[in-house]
């Protein structure tokens, strides 16, 4: 397999380079055979990849130890499940997963974008890229690196990636960072060749919505993890790595509004462009900072020179997009009849805010190297900075969320708009005076759930309006819903995701605030009480599993209305001689009950770290219709001409009936 | 987990009955020494891993016995698979502790030596063996050793094992084992793959770029 392996890596390598050279000739002479052989070059990168991570798949499966990633991340006792994942469980597995996924959008947008006009230029960029990867592969992080004499076993995976979420992480994750090498294409693309109409952009948008999706998903299997695994209550923590990808997971976000301008009247096209260039120079730098593990973080387990390789490819890939943008200037400006009372101006304002909060998350997550560079200190910027920042712009985005859907493309009336959000507006405000009257006194929580409720209120306006007007013609309620979204699938698909982060912040919110928690030391059948809930310690057992040994301890909850059985482990792994933890979760809509086993004395006497979190479950909820509503927006669309026209004219908001 | 060849080892030392060693010349006397010694080779790619079985028999009382085997400077994976116990790993080998019933006891282990296409092995033990067998598994792996003879091939499971046996062997005195024709790597073959569809990709880019250069003079030509 090692042979076959570097082989593919190597032959990759040269399909690339071969690619590249095709291409660029083909550009030079215009010659059509250049650049479709430069075209299939992407296919055929694509299928070396796949052949390498095919070898890599069969070596973990067989446990070939002579290949030193297999023996270093296996062993015989690791169930299959995690045999597999641990593909991309160490560094050079990770990077190939990295070529892979790119491969599979490679070879998709040599299919896709063949009709654009000026797409060898695109190819070229992914060439470029492709090639960077396999060459970084190939010298620096070989997967296939032999071992002259295998060891009989393998140390084992990493015991915080054996979860099912970790499993699913990381090709999210990837999914989502690699995927704006495409938009970046094409971003590259029309700087260089800028005569196009917007077409370079337009084609960009399926592919950010795919990005988009994968690194919502890949954020929300992150912080999953976090919470079952890591055993400290929370489930962000404002990890480098968490912030490496919640960066292009923002500036996407404004990409994905900013292009409706763009769409629509041709305006915005330089800040659209680069926020499709620093969508994937953050997706770079999320990749740097994870592989480099340059930061300190539960994430960077893989140390390695590669970092550097990354540094000098994000530097380039920095200078040159900078350097196209200053040289083309691509047409900026804005609609000259546009109000600040208008959709437009909602989603500029909307892109500032998210461009802000990446550059925040930026700052916070790299001022340590900084200030260790200049200061020799290592200084941590930690959740309160990171809180400090974030709540204004996300109180601001609530805002901008809950006023956008009404207002109409370039001007709307103020009366009109004022009637439409009255209700919502007066929801908002009833849900601020009824939680006060409830006891809840903290400022935030007060002004978050009134702007949850103002933004729910509109986007179920929305959604009312549209129904409506489609039950006019006929339809019951839900093939009214279900017709308004098929014919609009990017604007209600847009709403659902709204409805999402208001229920996910709503989450993060009561859990960040009102979580309670404490720390008891408890003998069988001794019990403690914490908030609603009685917890009673039942006892102890260990047994062993494959390559580990477990302690778990036993506790039933009350909570008046029932009784619920919760393990808490310990997971001991033999062939790595480690220990990590597997807290006892009792979710409910209300609140999540959290046990932590702390320590297990021999005389069963056990010592648990118990939470209560509230509201956590509203945290997943809304992360799956945030995934929902990508899915919606992001399913093509078939529609014939006439009934285009149709659905344009219900997707008219109301308060332009103002205006007309 | 037992290697294969250890597995090998352990079923071709219960096959062999314990009446069958030790040979008649023999002489009879007190001290423990080794019936039968059983070296599985499995040859592998750039390594061998070698399984040894020691069938010791004492012909007085029970007794403690500190046992150092000395191993191959290169040997690395040293397992243990049965009749060890406490072993300690030292520069040149490992010692322990056997506590010797009267008549015979096994132990078993196992450890893997670099290779190329060929590899020697010497090996020499604290005690008398009375009877070394080594068996090589690994297709078209010769073995020969500078004592004894080629026995018969061994046949198991369909699988045909290269034999040598050697007689008598005093205590310390080295048997020089040499197998050839063992399965090395080949660094360079994923280098000539690729090198070679670099060749086949840049024949196809030139020959397109002369195409086009004879297509422009013809049409120059015209």
């Amino acid at each position: 397999m090692t042979e076959l392996g570097t082989f593919a890596l190597y032959a990759a390598l040269v399909v690339a380079v071969y690619g590249l050279a095709a291409g660029m000739l083909g550009l030079r002479l215009r010659d059509p055979a250049l650049l479709e052989a430069s075209r299939r070059a992407l296919p055929g990168w694509a299928g070396f990849i796949a052949l390498a991570s095919g070898s890599l798949v069969y070596a973990l499966v067989t446990h070939d130890f002579s290949v030193r990633f297999v023996a270093e991340t296996t062993s015989r006792g690791l169930p299959l499940l995690y045999t597999i994942t641990a593909f991309w469980g160490g560094h050079a597995g990770s990077l190939l997963l990295w070529a892979l996924v790119l491969g599979i959008y490679g070879a998709a947008a040599s299919s896709a974008l063949r009709r654009l006009n000026g797409a060898p230029l695109v190819y070229l960029v992914l060439l470029a890229t492709a090639g960077f990867f396999t060459l970084t592969l190939a010298i620096s992080s070989n997967p296939f690196e032999a071992l002259r004499i295998p060891p009989p076993d393998g140390r084992g995976l990493n015991p915080l990636l054996r979860n099912p979420w970790m499993a699913a992480h990381p090709p999210a994750l990837y999914l989502g960072f690699v995927g704006m090498t495409v938009p970046f294409a094409l971003a590259v693309a029309s700087l260089i060749a800028p005569g196009g109409d917007g077409a370079w952009l337009r084609a960009a948008r399926p592919w950010v919505r795919a990005s988009w999706l994968f690194l919502t998903l890949g954020l929300l299997f992150g912080a999953k993890w976090s919470y079952v695994v890591l055993g400290w209550g929370g489930y962000w923590a404002w990890d480098p790595v968490e912030n490496a990808a919640l960066m292009p997971w923002l500036t996407s976000t404004a990409f994905l509004h900013s292009i409706q301008v763009h769409e629509r009247d041709g305006t915005l096209r330089g800040w659209t462009t680069a926020l499709l260039l620093l969508s994937f120079a953050l997706s770079i730098l999320g990749t740097f900072l994870t592989r480099s593990g340059v930061l300190s973080s539960v994430h960077a387990f893989a140390n390695s020179s590669v970092g550097l390789y990354f540094l000098v490819f994000l530097g380039l890939t920095t200078t040159a997009s900078i350097g196209l943008l200053l040289r083309s200037r691509p047409a900026q400006g804005t609609a000259a009849d546009m109000s600040l009372l208008s959709r437009e101006a909602a989603f500029l304002a909307n892109n500032v805010l998210l461009v802000v909060a990446a550059a925040a998350v930026l700052v916070g997550t790299l001022f340590p190297i900084l200030a260790e560079g200049v200061t020799g200190d290592r200084i941590n910027v930690g959740p309160p900075y990171f809180n400090q920042v974030m709540l204004p712009v996300v109180i601001l985005l609530l805002v901008l969320m809950a006023v956008g859907p009404v207002l109409s493309w370039r001007r709307s009336d103020p009366r009109a708009v004022g009637a439409l959000l009255a209700a919502p507006a007066a929801a908002g405000v009833l849900a601020a005076l009824g939680g006060a009257a409830l006891g809840i006194r903290h400022p935030t929580v007060l002004l978050v759930g009134a702007l949850c409720v103002f933004v729910a209120g509109t986007v179920v306006a929305e959604f009312a309006r549209g129904a409506a007007m489609r039950r006019g013609h006929g339809d019951v309620l839900p093939v009214a819903l279900i017709g308004l979204v098929g014919r609009a699938r990017t604007r209600y698909g847009g709403y659902v995701v709204h409805f999402g982060i208001i229920v996910m912040l709503a989450g993060i919110t009561a859990s960040s605030v009102f979580t309670t928690q404490t720390q008891v030391r408890l003998a069988p059948g001794e019990r403690v009480r914490l908030g609603r809930y009685e917890v009673r310690y039942d006892g102890a057992r260990a047994w062993r599993g494959p390559d580990l040994r477990i302690t778990a301890a036993t506790v039933t909850a009350f909570d008046g209305g029932g009784a619920a059985q919760l393990e808490a482990r310990h997971l001991s792994y033999v062939s790595r001689d480690e220990v990590t933890a597997e807290v006892g979760i009792r979710s409910t809509w209300r609140d999540d009950l959290y046990v932590v086993l702390i320590s297990l004395s021999e005389d069963e006497r056990a010592t648990f770290r118990l939470l209560i979190n509230p509201m956590v479950g509203w945290l997943w909820a809304g992360a799956v219709l945030m995934v929902i509503g990508g899915v919606i927006a992001a399913a093509p669309a078939r529609r014939r001409p006439e009934v285009e026209r149709h659905a344009r004219a219900d997707a008219v908001p109301v308060a332009e009936a103002g205006v007309r | 987990m037992i290697p294969v060849i250890a597995g090998v080892a352990v079923l071709i030392l219960a096959a062999v009955p314990a009446g069958a060693a030790p040979p008649a010349a023999v002489p009879r006397e007190t001290d423990p020494s080794i019936g039968l010694l059983l070296l599985a080779i499995e040859a592998r790619r750039d390594h061998v891993r070698v399984s040894e079985a020691l069938r010791l028999s004492n012909p007085g009382a029970p007794r403690d016995l500190e046992l150092t085997v000395g191993l191959p400077e290169a040997a690395v994976y040293l397992t243990f698979h049965r009749g060890v116990v406490d072993p300690v790993r030292t520069t040149d080998g490992f010692t322990t502790r056997l506590r010797l019933p009267g008549g015979l006891s096994e132990i078993v282990y196992s450890y893997a030596v670099p290779s190329g296409t060929s590899a020697t092995l010497v090996r020499s033990f604290l005690l008398r063996v009375q009877r070394l067998e080594v068996v090589v598994r690994g297709r078209g792996a010769g073995l020969r050793a500078d004592r004894g003879r080629a026995a018969e091939p061994l046949v198991i499971g369909g699988e045909t094992l290269s034999r040598w046996e050697v007689s008598a062997l005093d205590a310390r005195v080295p048997v020089t084992i040499v197998l050839d024709h063992l399965p090395a790597s080949r660094p360079w073959m994923p280098l000539a793959g690729a090198g070679g569809l670099a060749v086949v990709l840049s024949a196809g880019l030139t020959a397109r770029l002369l195409r086009r250069a004879r297509s422009r003079e013809e049409t120059s030509a015209v």
